[in-house]
């Protein structure tokens, strides 16, 4: 199990080289460790016949001759490379001096360990170099005592050799008897089996790997299998020999087992984790790999139903039935690619695609309905908050949706803001609202401001406040954006709700001034930021996925991430020449800040 | 078996050889022992805010006899690589290395805090390069270090802006290495201007900074001079020049703007009904002549609406303005300047004329002289006025880069748009220095192969001696890449090519006396650069900090013993792993300044 851990561990990846790079690190990882393996126990195993010569030697040099080409790699450690080579060359050639050979086949041993774990860190660092370890200890265990001699009674004296063979070995200072060397390696063996099946446990259950259906229809859960079964059927060896005499036979077949176990482990670097199983109705993040690349995916409500389904990237296609797929396109006011499927309920399969590759990915929308807003015209901004949940780690159903209601925190905030508005003394306001219940409750509070309303298209108003969800929001700020590179409109500026801090609306126009209970440029916030783009590339960090990561986090985040309302403004600050400029980064505004311009606001009392 | 002490001893080095060779080879650098010293503020609106120096106990320990000076620079963490980024290279036995991927993983980690880094810059000490503090500032992130002021005098506070965050903060370095906050700015005290970009300290210890951005809140805005200006808003226009106290308390907020509006080739996004250039970024001052001035960048929201459509010519200001600073709290702009376009200038692509985007300006020193000079980072040129305080200031093209580029050997036509940022007078107003972070090669299409970033040093003597009347001027095609030919014209005496993209300089004014004390020179003998812009916006630079050696004839070459701790190679390096305060990977450098304790001046 040689660099499982590697992409078992969080964050780390399979290795993307080829087959051929999979096969050579296979090769020497599992030379190296029985090189390694006979080394360490050299003081214990007696001086080497020729049978563990031949065995050392060839294994040292197929590590020999798998390695040195490799130090051409452009990527490959050539201190690393030149010392394993070395020492796995030393160990063979110490064969006559056994405490030098153990001294170096320890130390090829760690290396080994240390290469395989390299990356991680934690307890899976920990748990990799324990396994590795225990691995090299009962592979050189079980490789020293299937080249040592049988006992004399086996070879029964000929005419070449009139005396028993084992006892002209031991005149020759040769091979201790095999059966000898298993009395005295079995608590070693055993010991190491244990830990290697202990942390191989442990192991598979860091990477979320489990016992269900995944374990037999994956890649990784066939090798995983495979794996298992022969480290049983090597220790069933270990266990039965220890209680009576078994054929050399056996030993080779152990040695072989077990060096095939250590090369599945190694194999399983390679292949992708299974993902897990999909909670039940709960919105599902998943990753698919097309095009060589690795493209997130997010159904959300993920009930039965209509779904939306959002992608990052275009020309992706999805559905239930791979007949007939539905391109996803994009949505006025957010990124990425989104589209609507209808899901059955309990257990089905999402077929996504892009050219002529086709994945699928498992889904379970259990039996519940999920609210019909959350794959309305506001269902971006519902799914927002799903994924901004998900990344906190709450595995919790949809059951509303932010525009549903005015939420109080969002009406304080948009009570502060008309407040703000009305102390500015402006003459008339013209409002940006649509049909959901927020912005109808919200533009009831611009009303009670008193504050002359007059039409968006007009142009007139002293400042435009925008109540809307976010597709309008974005379409119809996309044309105002335009007007106000050639005439002057909305004086005071253009005043957004609470909702709308989200970068495809907020870059409609030039700059914005929004209600926000949290300052983007501390850490919380930025955090979130920072892992939205990190999870789902390409995708903004919005009000609604903030407010749904905060439900994941501790109380006393919560509280600090969530306080009172004040003013913001989100402009772009580009100060750069048009030609130097490749606009990318995540957080809140890339290419741009999101900055406090105002205290707290008054949201209590007074007007309205 | 029985183990012998020496048994033990050799297993022990065996097995850890093979741990040893790999952080050999992976370059490991954590540092281990940190004493941490907190200092705070509280900010205007009721919050703490606060710096935590990481101050290197193993390397300040060391009793070395020779006072210090230290160079400090402001660095933000850079958000892509902030956390413990694997290095590890390819080994035999790992699967798992992918560093496309380790890139993206890296991605996850939680912002990290913004810093002043103080690096030993005493040449000759052992410890010559090494980063022995990092006071990082909270609880704000993502600030965007920007600049500080252009030079330190003893008594001085650091003023430091961040562009993003739109916050000030004020460090008092009395005590080096360690460093204490004074006080922070927040953007709802300026509400005149934003994006803050430079600073100007004065004789009283107050400073002057521009805000390059408009007024926070589009609108009216009222200036305590009573000025009206209608505003388009955070990152827009008219920008303003604010002086700050101490403590960074805005003492108080002039507008950049001249009443009734500017030129109408001033192109502002959204549109305000009075067009203004004013965009200040660059700012120095002449306290004996009472006039401070600064140079007009552009709107630094620049914002692109069509991806497609160039972008508007008129959003790069072409404009200097000169002010009255005679009543230090109402600084008046008493001249806007529209500098000439050039030779290189073409009607039918004006967004690249020698005018377009003054980033950076500089005044002479000495009383005798009254002169200016300003460079374009988009136009690739030097601009020279001989008194700033005349009515209206003369001002003439005196030096293309393309002279430094071909120097260099790099054919660089068309020239421009080749990133030239710090300008900065010799003390004893013999030479201009200028660095040029140089231009991505394909900038004007497939035939254009770039341009070089270097620290160059002009020679203006016979410029600054023609008084009020120079006569040097660029204005033929043959001059821009051969030198002005008349014989005042600014001369090359040295030139320093930088990789990586060097942006930002600062002058060593401090030398160490007889009496083991440092004391105040005009006789500069170092340059320190730095290898950053602002990487959001696209230059991102490797972020090194070198230093740079300034010969009596102003021949520049670069100090190989200034060396990272890290990778012993020349300059120091912010792409690393570790830092005092903790495993927060890359940095970003912007400026940086020469300073000494006060203990250890005289």
């Amino acid at each position: 199990m040689i660099a499982t851990l590697a992409q078992h561990g969080h964050g780390a990846a399979p290795v993307t080289g080829g087959t051929g790079e999979v096969v050579v690190r296979v090769l020497l990882l599992t030379a190296s460790a029985l090189v390694a393996g006979i080394g360490v126990l050299a003081p214990v195993s007696g001086p080497a016949g020729a049978a563990r010569r031949v065995v050392t030697w060839t294994a040292a040099g197929v590590v020999v001759l798998v390695a040195v080409p490799a130090i051409n790699q452009a990527d490959m450690s050539v201190p690393v490379l030149a010392g394993h080579i070395v020492l796995v060359l030393l160990v063979p050639a110490l064969l006559a001096k056994p405490p030098a050979m153990s001294l170096t086949g320890t130390a090829l041993g760690v290396l080994v360990a240390v290469e395989a774990t390299a990356t991680h860190e934690g307890a899976a660092l920990w748990l990799g170099l324990a396994h590795m370890a225990a691995a090299v200890a009962w592979l050189g265990a079980v490789a020293v005592v299937a080249t040592a001699p049988g006992p004399a009674a086996d070879r029964p004296a000929t005419e070449d050799e009139p005396e028993p063979a084992i006892q002209r070995a031991a005149d020759a200072g040769s091979d201790v008897e095999r059966g000898t060397l298993v009395k005295r390696l079995a608590p070693l063996a055993v010991l190491a089996g244990v830990v290697v099946a202990g942390t191989g446990v442990l192991q598979a259950n860091l990477a979320g790997a489990g016992f269900d259906v995944r374990l037999v229809d994956t890649a990784f859960g066939l090798v995983l299998l495979a794996k298992s079964l022969l480290l049983l059927g090597v220790g069933a060896i270990a266990v039965v020999a220890v209680r009576k005499r078994v054929p050399r036979g056996a030993f080779r077949f152990a040695t072989a087992g077990l060096a095939a176990a250590l090369g599945a482990g190694a194999v399983l670097a390679a292949v992708p984790v299974p993902v897990p199983l999909p909670a039940t109705g709960v919105p599902l993040l998943r990753d698919v790999a097309l095009g060589g690349a690795v493209t997130p995916i997010l159904i959300s409500p993920h009930r039965p139903g209509r779904n939306l389904v959002h992608v990052d990237g275009e020309g992706v296609l999805v559905g239930t039935d791979p007949a007939r797929l539905t391109e996803v396109t994009s949505r006025p006011g957010t990124t990425g690619g989104w589209t609507t499927v209808d899901l059955p309920p309990g257990t089905s399969t999402l077929f996504v695609r892009k050219g002529e590759e086709t994945q699928e990915v498992r889904l379970d929308t259990g039996t519940e309905k999920a609210p019909a807003s959350a794959t309305g015209v506001d269902g971006p901004e519902c799914a927002s908050f799903a994924l901004g949940a998900l990344l906190a780690g709450q595995e919790k159903p949809l059951t509303a949706c932010p525009a549903d209601a005015l939420d109080g925190r969002d009406e304080e905030s948009v009570r502060g803001l008309l407040s703000f508005l009305t102390g500015r003394g402006l003459g008339s306001v013209a409002v940006l609202s649509d049909s959901s219940p927020r912005a109808k409750q919200a533009e009831k509070l611009v009303q009670a401001t008193g504050v002359p309303v007059v039409g968006v298209e007009t142009g007139r108003a002293d400042a435009l406040v925008v109540l809307s969800g976010w597709a309008p929001a974005a379409s119809e700020l996309a044309k105002i954006g335009a007007r106000q590179q050639k005439e002057a409109i909305f004086p005071h500026g253009v005043y957004l709700a609470p909702w709308l801090l989200n970068p495809p609306v907020i870059t409609s126009v030039a700059s914005v001034i929004l209600p926000l209970r949290f300052n983007p440029h501390e850490q919380l916030p930025a955090t979130y930021a920072q892992q939205v783009g990190a999870r789902f590339a390409g995708e903004a960090a919005t009000a609604a996925g903030y407010r749904g990561w905060l439900t994941g986090q501790t109380d006393s985040a919560k509280k600090a991430g969530d306080t009172v309302p004040a003013l913001y403004t989100a402009s772009l600050v580009s100060i750069l020449p048009k030609e130097f400029q490749h606009h990318d980064g995540a957080g809140w505004l890339p290419n741009g800040t999101v900055v406090a311009v105002s205290g707290p606001l008054v949201t209590q009392g007074g007007n309205p | 078996m029985r183990f012998s002490k020496k048994r033990l001893l050799i297993g022990l080095v065996a097995a850890l050889t093979p741990i040893g060779l790999i952080n050999y080879s992976t370059g490991q650098d954590a540092y281990a022992d940190i004493q941490q010293l907190v200092s705070s503020v509280t900010g205007a609106d009721g919050k703490n805010y606060s710096i935590t120096n990481n101050l290197r106990a193993d390397v300040l320990g060391r009793s070395e006899g020779t006072r210090k000076e230290w160079l400090l620079v402001w660095a933000g963490d850079e958000n892509i690589a902030d956390t413990v980024v694997p290095t590890v290279k390819g080994l035999p036995g790992n699967l798992s290395v992918d560093p496309a991927k380790l890139t993206q993983d890296v991605v996850n980690a939680a912002p990290g805090p913004d810093f002043l880094a103080v690096i030993d810059a005493t040449k000759g000490s052992p410890t010559y390069g090494q980063v022995v503090n990092t006071a990082t500032v909270g609880p704000l992130v993502e600030n965007e270090p920007h600049h500080m002021q252009y030079i330190w005098h003893k008594g001085d506070k650091i003023f430091a802006g961040g562009l993003f965050t739109a916050a000030t903060y004020v460090f008092d370095v009395a005590k080096l290495p360690e460093l204490s906050l004074s006080g922070i700015s927040l953007p709802t005290q300026t509400l005149s201007g934003s994006v803050p970009d430079a600073y100007w300290v004065l004789k009283d210890g107050t400073a002057y900074g521009t805000y390059m951005g408009g007024p926070v809140v589009p609108g009216p805005y009222v200036y305590e001079n009573g000025q009206v200006s209608i505003g388009n808003g955070f990152g827009g226009s008219p920008g303003s020049l604010i002086r700050f106290d101490e403590k960074g308390v805005p003492l108080s907020q002039s507008p950049a703007t001249t009443p009734g509006g500017e030129d109408p080739s001033c192109v502002n996004l959204p549109t305000i009904v009075e067009p203004t250039c004013a965009n200040p970024h660059g700012i120095q001052a002449r306290e004996d002549l009472n006039r401070l001035i600064t140079s007009d960048y552009l709107e630094p929201r620049n914002i692109i609406l069509d991806p497609v459509k160039i972008t508007d010519p008129g959003l790069r200001r072409p404009t200097v303005r000169i002010w009255d600073i005679s009543d230090r709290d109402n600084p008046k702009v008493a001249s806007v300047s529209y500098l000439p376009t050039g030779p290189r200038a073409n009607p039918e692509d004006p967004i690249r004329n020698e005018n377009k985007g003054l980033m950076e300006t500089t005044v002479t020193n000495r009383p005798e002289h009254r002169g200016a000079f300003v460079q374009s980072m988009v136009g690739g040129a030097i601009f020279y006025t001989p008194d700033i305080t005349a009515a209206k200031p003369e001002w003439r093209e005196v030096f293309d880069d393309t002279t430094a580029a071909t120097q260099l050997g790099y054919g660089q036509f068309p020239a421009g748009a080749d990133g030239g940022g710090w300008l900065q007078t010799s003390l004893d107003d013999r030479f201009l220095y200028k660095a040029v972070i140089g231009r991505p090669a394909g900038s004007y299409g497939a035939t254009d192969k770039g341009s070089p970033g270097y620290i160059v040093s002009l020679d203006i003597q016979e410029l600054l001696a023609s008084g009020n009347s120079p006569q040097c001027s660029i204005d033929s095609i043959d001059e821009i890449a051969n030198g002005g030919q008349e014989a005042d014209c600014p001369a090359i005496a040295g030139i320093q090519q930088i990789d990586g993209g060097p942006h930002w300089g600062t002058l060593d004014n401090f030398e160490l006396g007889a009496d083991g004390y440092y004391h105040e020179t005009d006789q500069a003998r170092r340059i320190a650069s730095s290898n950053y812009f602002v990487g959001r916006s696209g230059i991102n630079g490797d972020h090194r900090v070198c230093i740079i050696d300034v010969g009596s004839e102003g021949e520049l070459t670069l100090d190989e013993t200034f060396r990272d701790e890290n990778s012993k190679q020349p300059c120091v390096a912010f792409n690393r792993k570790s830092w005092p305060h903790g495993d927060f990977g890359n940095a970003k450098p912007h400026s940086q300044l020469f300073v000494v304790a006060d203990e250890d001046v005289r």
